[in-house]
């Protein structure tokens, strides 16, 4: 059997391969118009992308499944994935593969030499996937968050913990333009800390830092906001809090074995690094969101037609949540030449859209403005675009601060679901689904 | 005798009680703030006709409650009830008046039929509101006080057996400086709570939601979106919700509330103050919205810069010498060293922007350098700001928190360190309320800095009083 061996393809991408075998894993290899990653695989000699036989997912957010990747490097490749990561991702995409797996969660599946278990994270749609060939093993954690409970069942597949990979980005970029201005994202910091920290109390060897994307295009002032440290500060912060823990950042395209050291099986992939090297500087402002296509008559007849093929429990919990909450939701479509706003609000375990603004006698009503670029909502409403990536291609702004008053007093919300920053044993009381969740809803149904 | 209340737009009104006539918080001017912002609803008073007050009452030093301009048009002879503020009790002394009377917590003054109890608040800043006892009824004017459990139950104790009438209830949770100075924005859950928590004890048989009528205009005016959390409906919902037998009032322009034995009502509107049709459009809280770059763009032309920013950077590098000999500021810029602080200034101009940084080595000012790339070790904490707004708070033509407020200064800050416990961060010391807790490890936010900095030149604060007031004499005299 030979060594196991991985490298850093851009963000949080890896290739992993043995002498027999290699898969890409999570790959972002293209740098869409909208999102690039700081370094990434320029070109790829046609021997050694051949021997790549596999592509391996853990999510599905726009991170984690680019679809331009995934369009070059899919066809002619067995797909591996969680179940719901394989079900969510498009039809057209999906079938362009040779071979799809879909995974249930701790079952191991191989391609070839190489072993994959996927490991479910703490949010419940966080996944992360170990990579073993033989007793060796590599953990990448990608968007997951992980415990001592899983990390203890990792422990039983293993013999032993050898290389880590976790996400060193802070996702900056999710939540500007959302919440307004932005402060130095100390929790964040504080859980990479704590997933650092974990892991070397179990034991695992080394642990590698990668992630990193930035924006570009409409949404490049972005950049500012985006990366608060630089990595070298990121490995010292992680020295200072896990002394005598060996972390490492290697360089993109560098393939490392499973105790750290540099590799030499494959050749190395050639990179380039696109970092503009902007300064994180939150003081230079949030400019307008920009005012594109134009608006249609359309928008309250698709919703309805969006909202009668959505089915389960997903659109019934908005529903309640948005009825408890007594939200109303303000969808906004802006133009270049105006703004047309429609209201949806709940109303009989249903939702109804109305162009006129609903009112209510001194009775409490919480705005959610979701604002969209005209071009924007019409994406999403034909589902060619989620509302993650129209987030994070700044064609859509949320903005939601809703307050209940209830025999509890005076309560706000912890948010579930997608990009939100709690896990879910927080608060029962105040479930509200994140505003991303919540407005997807309205897009058609997977 | 019953009571009665005229609202003449935000926190302004004229309580008469018992024969004895207050004028609260005079405003009576379209703008204010060298024109940075104005009142909605938008109105319009007519001065000649404004009655004569018995007694004049100043609730604390924020430019939207003291407004020198409009005191300039008053009686110099009418008494004068004030927050125990120098900046306040200067610029009464200078404007002429005679009989000014600064105030403490819970200090009361007995007027023939009625007492005036002063009750206090959390803010830093000294500040007020007033309790009118009488023989007909009691009413509040909270203005913008904040105040916890206790002090409302000492309130509610103060009346007595009797219910409060009419609870003037300062409702909004104001986070005009969260976007600013780039700090979360959250629903201020525990600032509501403690305000309705106040409706909750009291249950008065009225409540009006107010004091929310301040707005930024022309190139302050996107700061509005990001100022008032609850809208007014909330409000009102919220008081209704924990007071459910009161009745909630709108403060109209001109509108009158009289409690006459027992019975609150509507009674009209003022006939000198006129108010004028304006959309409410831009006062929704919606974070959606931009936070334009800062820019001389749509701001009053007094605004551009001057002098040179070599000159300007002279101006804080002297100012920055001056308060490392300030003792009380010693605790805090050595808590900066301690963390490794850098305090970036940016100034911005139309061209190119400069930096200024400071960080405290003891007593020294570091040089003035380039924005440059960080290393591992900085810590910083920055504040931007146009260098032609700077010099006009320099030169005393703008308030320092008339420019904060306005959004016309932009500040974040890194400041934390990693050890085996995790990430430690100090407190950091911006203009709260007095319940903050400080401690050995609290520094200056780099607003505050900055205000130390322009404060630190003594006359600045007397300055601007000055100017204020001479503005507001010429323009009187051209009236």
């Amino acid at each position: 059997m030979s060594n196991l061996e991985v490298a850093s393809i851009g963000h949080l991408g890896l290739g992993c391969a043995t002498q027999e075998s290699a898969v890409f894993v999570d790959p972002f290899v293209e740098g869409t118009s909208s999102l690039r990653p700081l370094q990434l695989i320029d070109t790829m000699d046609p021997v050694t992308e051949a021997r790549f036989g596999a592509v391996a997912l853990t999510g599905l957010s726009a991170n984690l499944a680019d679809y331009r990747s995934l369009e070059r490097l899919l066809p002619g490749r067995h797909l591996l994935g969680p179940q719901d990561v394989i079900k969510g991702l498009p039809l057209g995409l999906r079938s362009q593969a040779a071979k799809v797996t879909s995974c249930e969660a701790w079952t191991p599946h191989r391609h070839g030499s190489l072993r994959f278990t996927f490991t479910p994270g703490a949010k419940g749609y966080d996944w992360g996937v170990l990579i073993q060939s033989g007793n060796q093993c590599v953990w990448n954690l990608g968007n997951s968050l992980t415990t001592v409970s899983i990390c203890a069942k990792v422990a039983t597949l293993i013999e032993a913990p050898q290389l880590a990979w976790i996400d060193g980005s802070f996702h900056q970029n999710f939540h500007v333009a959302s919440r307004g201005p932005s402060a130095f994202p100390y929790d964040r910091l504080r859980m990479i800390l704590a997933q650092a920290k974990l892991l070397s109390q179990l034991g695992w060897a080394d642990i590698l830092i990668h992630g990193g994307l930035y924006p570009m295009g409409r949404a490049s002032w972005k950049q500012h906001f985006e990366w608060p440290i630089p990595k070298e500060k990121l490995l010292v912060d992680l020295r200072n809090h896990v002394p005598g823990q060996r972390f490492l950042s290697p360089e993109c395209g560098m393939w490392t074995s499973t105790s750290g050291e540099p590799a030499s099986v494959m050749n190395p992939l050639a990179i380039k690094t696109s970092s503009p090297e902007v300064l994180f500087d939150p003081t230079i402002g949030i400019p307008p969101i920009l005012a594109d296509g134009t608006c249609t008559e359309a928008v309250p007849e698709t919703i309805k037609r969006n909202l009668s093929g959505q089915s389960g429990r997903g659109l019934g919990e908005v529903v309640d949540a948005l009825t408890r909450w007594q939200i109303v939701i303000e969808l906004r479509e802006v133009s270049s030449s105006g703004t047309r706003v429609w209201w949806i609000s709940p109303k009989d375990n249903a939702l109804i859209v109305c162009s006129e603004e609903p009112t209510s006698d001194e009775q409490l009503i919480n705005q959610f403005i979701a604002a969209f670029s005209a071009s924007g909502l019409q994406r999403f409403l034909s589902g060619t675009a989620t509302a993650e990536r129209l987030a994070l291609e700044d064609h859509l702004r949320i903005s939601s601060h809703p307050f209940s008053l209830t025999s509890q007093g005076l309560q706000t919300p912890t948010y579930h679901g997608a990009l939100s920053e709690k896990s879910p044993s927080a608060d029962q009381s105040c479930r509200l689904p994140a505003p991303l969740t919540t407005i997807s809803v309205l897009a058609p149904g997977v | 005798m019953s009571i009665q209340v005229t609202f003449i737009g935000h926190a302004c009104v004229i309580i008469e009680i018992s024969g004895i006539r207050i004028l609260c918080d005079p405003h009576l001017h379209p703008t204010f703030s060298s024109g940075l912002f104005t009142y909605f609803p938008a109105r319009d008073v007519d001065i000649a006709e404004l009655p004569n007050p018995d007694l004049i009452f100043i609730s604390h030093r924020h430019r939207d409650h003291y407004n020198l301009a409009s005191l300039a048009l008053l009686d110099r002879s009418v008494p004068v009830i004030c927050a125990a503020d120098l900046e306040i009790l200067y610029g009464l002394e200078k404007l002429g008046f005679k009989d000014i009377n600064p105030i403490t917590d819970w200090e009361e003054i007995s007027l023939e039929n009625v007492t005036l109890v002063f009750t206090p608040s959390l803010y830093r800043v000294p500040e007020h509101g007033l309790l009118a006892l009488g023989e007909s009824g009691a009413v509040w004017n909270m203005v913008d006080t904040m105040i916890d459990h206790a002090e409302a139950i000492r309130c509610k104790r103060r009346i007595g057996a009797r219910k409060l009438d009419l609870l003037l209830w300062p409702y909004q949770p104001l986070m005009e400086t969260h976007a600013p100075t780039n700090r979360l924005i959250s629903f201020p859950v525990n600032h509501f709570r403690r305000q309705l928590e106040v409706v909750r004890v009291l249950q008065p048989k009225a409540v009006v939601p107010y004091s929310d009528g301040q707005f930024g205009v022309g190139g302050t005016a996107w700061l509005n979106h990001f100022k008032f959390p609850v809208s007014s409906g909330n409000g009102a919902a919220a008081a209704r919700w924990v007071a459910p037998d009161c009745e909630i009032f709108e403060p109209h322009p001109g509108g009158i509330i009289s409690i006459d034995q027992g019975t609150i009502a509507k009674r009209g509107s003022a006939p000198f103050v006129k108010a004028i049709a304006s959309s409410p459009a831009d006062r929704q809280f919606d974070t959606t919205q931009q936070v334009p770059p800062l820019s001389n763009h749509n701001l009053p032309g007094d605004l551009k810069l001057t002098w040179s920013i070599e000159e300007l950077t002279q101006r804080i590098l002297k100012a920055w010498r001056k308060i490392g000999g300030d003792k009380s500021l010693q605790p805090y810029l050595q808590a900066s060293a301690r963390w490794r602080v850098t305090y970036r200034i940016l100034l911005v101009t139309e061209e190119v922007n400069h930096s200024v940084e400071l960080s405290f080595q003891c007593g020294k000012e570091s040089e003035s350098r380039a924005h440059g790339r960080r290393t591992t070790e900085d810590n910083y904490a920055q504040v931007r700001v146009l260098a032609g707004v700077l010099q006009a708070i320099f030169e005393a033509r703008l308030h320092f928190v008339a420019a904060f407020l306005s959004g016309l200064l932009r500040s974040s800050e890194m400041v934390y360190r990693v050890t085996k416990n995790g990430v430690e961060t100090p407190l950091i010391l911006r203009d709260g309320t007095k319940e903050e807790p400080e401690h050995a490890d609290t520094i200056l936010c780099p607003v505050t800095l900055l205000n130390h900095l322009v404060g630190s030149q003594a006359s600045i604060a007397r300055s601007v009083v000055d100017r204020e007031i001479e503005r507001s004499l010429a323009d009187h005299e051209q009236r």
